[in-house]
């Protein structure tokens, strides 16, 4: 498994991984869709555009953090890979010669 | 987890970097193990095979190339198991019996009844370094 770059964040400060962030922007869009599901049903005058914009800001802000995470591990010339490997398939037949 | 414990990366090392020379090697062998050979797995080649002793692979691998090496004849852990058991890792190891795990991997589960063969074909053991 490689490791993450860590970006450099000007907003959650506490998430330090690009499978945070985007885990982050799902359970956002998430948000909005569920805001967006409840009044689109009920009562539309009551759907907060304000914190939609909000949210689709602070969406964007982190899919930006992970695409500059990943422009930063390029220009560090990639993620090392470098790793051990063992591969081993064993066979078992049976006294009946069929192979289990 | 790495494919290869910590003793043989850092004699790895040492060598690639020129600090020591590792020791020569005879022989390394292969067994069986029920769970992680790393973690709480069992070995349990003395139950399929009615020994202790572990299978030497030395010969059977390919010199490398291209960093990977893999078994150019089978590998016959038993031709007819004395006993029943569950494999699913199996462990290289530094010497017959006893001895230190350099590697390990875990395999297809495979149970292993009274009567039956276990093998390793050509090619399907392969160690390599990425």
């Amino acid at each position: 498994m490689t490791e993450a770059a860590k970006p450099t964040l000007h907003l959650h400060q506490s998430l330090i991984t690009r499978h945070e962030l985007l885990a982050a922007i799902a359970l956002h869009a998430r948000m909005v869709a569920l805001s967006l599901d409840q009044h689109l049903t009920t009562d539309l005058s009551n759907l907060n555009f304000g914190w939609i914009l909000q949210e689709t800001a602070r969406m964007a802000d982190l899919a930006q953090a992970v695409i500059d995470a990943s422009i930063a591990e390029q220009i560090m010339g990639g993620v090392a890979t470098g790793k051990t490997v063992v591969t081993c398939d064993l066979t078992v037949v049976g006294p009946d010669g069929v192979t289990k | 987890m790495a494919a290869f414990v910590a003793a043989p990366r850092n004699t790895m090392v040492d060598w690639f970097t020129g600090k020591t020379t590792p020791a020569a090697v005879a022989t390394r062998y292969l067994t069986t193990y029920n769970g992680d050979p790393q973690g709480a797995g069992t070995e349990n080649i003395a139950t399929i095979t009615g020994s202790a002793n572990r299978i030497a692979i030395t010969t059977a691998m390919a010199a490398a190339a291209a960093g990977s090496s893999a078994n150019t004849s089978i590998l016959t852990i038993t031709a007819s198991a004395v006993g029943a058991a569950t494999v699913d890792f199996i462990a290289i190891k530094d010497a017959i019996t006893a001895g230190n795990t350099t590697g390990s991997v875990a395999v297809t589960s495979k149970s292993v009844g009274i009567g039956d063969s276990l093998s390793i074909q050509i090619g399907n053991l392969t160690i390599s370094i990425t």
